[in-house]
């Protein structure tokens, strides 16, 4: 809808997910129109890999090991950022995976730099030499906070080294960076996580959350049974800036679905499906009073498609 | 007999040696081939949950909202949550005439003596399922009343 053209699942721990139905239910839910999907997977071991992706593999586009994620009760178990210090069993778990499903499951790594960017290098050549497909790097080392600028020297010479396609990470918070991103670092994508959660339609070229997105949101939101607190907390993400201070504040402190959504009704207009113009305003479209024409519309402009990765 | 020594780059059982940040080391157990086949084969039996933009009238025609032996206290979390959210869906569809019919019928359903008191600890969760139901209904009562319904 917005042009991404690949989506990940957020990390789904692997050790939990072969053994017990709870954390399956909960924790992996598709739809046919979340493709390509990478699955990404929190693992620190072979078997509970490999079993996962036996699992999963029939519907998913790829599979990525998560090294990356800097949570301490993760790194604590092994999994996440752990790895970027096991470049060998990494290795390992790449090449089972690839022995056993070849071409019929992609396989990604998500790492992160090291502080000596040399090391980055070497668990680059190990992961492509046990037959990864692709790596994305996100130019920030374990340590490093979210608010300190992201490193692209060092996935610029991630890119220049490396023999599979790179995507870069890290500060993409528009169209414009991705291009930029993707110029400076020559890197074969981008992708981008909290720029897409403020604003679904980034790749699109779309400046803020359009509300038409908003609208499809609630929509396909309702539809699939995301719990409350994710319908709001997204909401608030989208529609952060453009909103009157007090308006957001009333949206953050709804405490059920039916009070949120009495809110979106009566500020707003929002449309449902089926209604002519649902999903295409741009502007949000205040509600001045009960019998409030119904403007604001007008269709988003093309952008121009690039090959970009995002987290969703 | 010889112990399985965990490697977390063989396949074995998956049972690894965790250190914990204390020093300590944790032993993360095993799963048996037998255990692992069986929880496969039950995925793969039904597959992930497939959200798809689903038709509208299936909804309405849901068994578990209409079905009149559904006892919402008596519901595991899962099977519970999933009937708020289709009353949600109902009320975010403006089907207002539906969604507090629904709401009132496993309202009485459950059948809660009378002098019951909602607000001691024990009863906290059929509270909140009765509050979460009142509210619904009430709201879809304030949106009829406003001339809601599509
Ligand atoms: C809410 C949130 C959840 C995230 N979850 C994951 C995750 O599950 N797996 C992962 O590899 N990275 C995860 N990340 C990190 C991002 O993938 C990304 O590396 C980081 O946010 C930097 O990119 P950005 O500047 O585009 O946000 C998450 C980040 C945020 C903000």
């Amino acid at each position: 809808m917005y042009k991404a053209d690949i989506v990940y699942s957020p990390m789904i721990l692997a050790r939990e997910f072969v053994r017990h139905e709870n954390a399956r239910m909960s924790d992996f839910s598709t739809s046919e129109t979340d493709r390509p999907l990478i699955l990404q997977i929190g693992a620190n071991n072979v078997t509970d890999l490999l079993r996962m992706c036996e699992m999963v593999q029939p519907y998913v586009d790829g599979i990525g090991l998560n090294c990356g994620c800097p949570i301490k009760d993760q790194v604590r178990e092994g999994i996440g950022a752990a790895l970027m210090s096991k470049k060998d069993l990494v290795a390992d778990m790449i090449s089972a995976v690839k022995k056993k499903f070849g071409d019929k499951l992609t396989m990604e790594i998500k790492i992160r730099v090291h502080p000596d960017v040399n090391e980055t290098l070497e668990f680059v050549k190990c992961a492509e030499d046990a037959g990864v497909d692709f790596i994305t790097v996100h130019g920030r080392t374990k340590d490093t906070r979210s608010s300190v600028a992201c490193d692209f020297e060092k996935i610029k010479l991630v890119k220049q080294h490396a023999r599979v396609p790179i995507v870069a990470n890290g500060d993409c918070r528009s169209l414009e960076d991705a291009y930029r991103i993707a110029k400076l670092t020559g890197c074969d994508g981008v992708m981008a996580v909290r720029g897409v959660l403020y604003n679904p339609g980034m790749f699109a070229g779309h400046v803020k959350t359009p509300w038409g997105a908003v609208e499809r949101f609630w929509d396909l939101s309702t539809n699939y049974g995301l719990p409350f607190r994710l319908i709001q907390h997204h909401l608030s993400c989208m529609l952060d800036g453009q909103l009157l201070k007090e308006l957001h504040i009333q949206l953050n402190e709804a405490n059920s679905l039916a009070e949120l959504l009495d809110f979106f009704d009566e500020k707003f207009i929002l449309k449902r499906q089926g209604e002519e113009g649902f999903g295409e305003a741009i502007d949000v479209p205040y509600r001045e009073s009960k019998v409030a024409g119904e403007s604001h519309c007008s269709l988003s402009t093309e952008a121009p498609s690039i090959p970009v990765a995002t987290v969703h | 007999m010889s112990k399985i020594v965990p490697t977390a780059t063989e396949y074995n059982t998956g049972q690894v040696v965790v250190r914990k940040g204390s020093g300590t080391v944790k032993v993360r157990k095993g799963q048996t081939e037998e255990e692992f086949l069986e929880q496969k084969n039950r995925f793969l039996e039904r597959g992930p949950v497939v959200s798809n933009a689903g038709s509208f009238s299936d909804l309405l025609k849901d068994i578990s909202l209409d079905d009149r032996t559904v006892r919402l206290d008596k519901l595991d979390k899962i099977p519970r949550e999933k009937i708020f959210q289709d009353l949600e869906r109902l009320y975010y569809m403006r089907e207002y005439t539906i969604c507090q019919s629904k709401a009132k019928a496993l309202g009485a359903q459950m059948d809660i003596p009378e002098g019951t008191d909602l607000k001691v600890k024990k009863n906290r969760n059929l509270g909140r399922i009765v509050e979460f139901l009142h509210d619904l209904e009430e709201r879809c009562e304030r949106r009829l009343m406003a001339g809601g319904q599509k």
